[in-house]
């Protein structure tokens, strides 16, 4: 489903932003404004430096270092890469963020401080969010709205 | 000019077929298909040669048009059958074909009317061998090319997606392939190129000097030849590369793997 809105997959139905619908964008720039994070973020290059660099600033809320950035990929943890993968999500400054279980391999420290990373970043720039979690606490902590999907369709 | 009597043709067939012998005699197993692959060669040049010989004599352009088509269709035939993972349906025979049609058909005539100075321009004894050798090449360099295309998405789905999610273009996610695809295609005739002269001799300017002609005057046959081969290559892949593109994204910039056939 958060494919379909980051119009990946072909969908019925329609999606808006910013009074316009998802079809009168071009379709790279629709997917610049709704950035998707998928569960499993794939990196192409070496490093993370190879890809973007982050800002310091967000670098530090995550626990990140910078010698990080230089370092090969597959020697970071997956913990390492989910936070990285959820920077570069957010170095495109989507207008409305679509996360599908961003924290789903982290430890409560680092959870805590994404969540509180992409709170600053609703209350301050409104971005918007989409967060798909599968731990009721979280949900308890975050969600102003929140929708319980099953076979049969989506409860609000 | 020197001319070749059959006796001459008949000493180096007695060559493969001593060679024939003594391989059967070392139980090597080689012998069947080397009596094959020679008797095949033997039949089926003498019949080019034939079918040549009489093209030569007509004027029909009828059967000149008639005889290109089938050399057309044939690249494209052999251009689809060297994929593993190509589009579904049509357009995989379809890009291959325009591809070729537009460089090597385009690079042919040019070579004929302007460079060759035949008269008139579509004479078969010129049209013929330069168009031969045109599709020959480009139908290389367009199959590897597509095919390096084709395989390389579909391994690397995963990351072109991901560099969709980041807000590239589709042209953007795919470049890497391109470029990998772009150079795949055209490394036979710049590695023929490069070695030209060098490690060996090339084929048609070889013939040409057996057949008494100057080597310099060979030579520069040769070069026009090799540069038109080389352009001609390069357009085609190119070509062939942007149709295929084409049908790989939708035009909401989707990747479809769907419209590539299972290996």
């Amino acid at each position: 489903m958060l494919r379909a809105i980051a119009d990946m997959d072909e969908y019925s139905g329609s999606v808006c932003l910013d009074q316009c619908l998802s079809q009168d964008w071009r379709p790279n720039e629709w997917r610049a404004a709704v950035g998707l994070m998928p569960a499993e973020p794939v990196w192409w290059a070496d490093t993370v430096a190879d890809h973007f660099l982050p800002n310091t600033q967000q670098l530090g809320a995550l626990h990140l270092s910078k010698a990080l950035l230089t370092r090969p990929i597959t020697q970071l943890s997956s913990g390492e890469r989910q936070r990285f993968a959820l920077l570069r999500a957010l170095h495109i400054e989507p207008k409305f963020l679509l996360l599908d279980e961003p924290t789903s391999q982290l430890d409560k420290v680092s959870t805590l401080a994404v969540e509180s990373l992409l709170k600053a970043l609703l209350e301050q720039q409104r971005v918007g969010l989409v967060w798909v979690s599968h731990d009721a606490e979280q949900r308890g902590r975050l969600a102003a709205r929140s929708a319980s999907l099953s076979l049969a369709g989506a409860y609000p | 000019m020197m001319t070749l009597s059959y006796w001459d043709l008949l000493i180096s067939a007695l060559l493969v077929l001593l060679l024939a012998v003594m391989s059967s005699r070392a139980h090597l197993g080689i012998a069947n298909a080397l009596l094959i692959a020679t008797t095949r060669c033997a039949l089926q040049l003498g019949l080019i040669g034939l079918i040549l010989n009489w093209l030569f004599g007509t004027e029909s352009v009828a059967v000149l048009i008639l005889v290109v088509c089938v050399m057309w269709l044939a690249a494209g035939r052999e251009v689809v059958g060297r994929q593993s993972r190509r589009i579904k349906g049509i357009y995989a025979f379809a890009s291959g074909t325009v591809a070729m049609f537009l460089s090597s058909f385009t690079l042919t005539v040019v070579g004929l009317a302007f460079i060759v100075d035949a008269d008139p321009w579509y004479q078969p004894q010129y049209a013929i061998p330069l168009l031969g050798m045109m599709l020959g090449n480009t139908m290389t360099g367009v199959a590897l090319g597509t095919e390096r295309l084709t395989t390389a998405v579909w391994e690397r789905a995963a990351q072109i997606e991901q560099r969709l999610m980041l807000g590239q273009s589709a042209q953007q996610a795919l470049l890497p392939m391109m470029r990998e695809s772009a150079r795949a295609g055209i490394m036979p005739i710049v590695n023929s190129m490069s070695a030209a002269g060098l490690v060996s001799l090339p084929g048609m300017m070889t013939g040409q000097i057996l057949a008494g002609s100057v080597p310099t005057e060979a030579v520069k046959y040769q070069l026009m030849i090799m540069f038109l081969i080389s352009a001609g290559t390069g357009l085609g892949v190119v070509g062939s590369l942007w149709l295929t593109r084409q049908r790989l994204f939708d035009e909401r910039q989707r990747l479809r793997l769907d419209r590539l056939s299972s290996s």
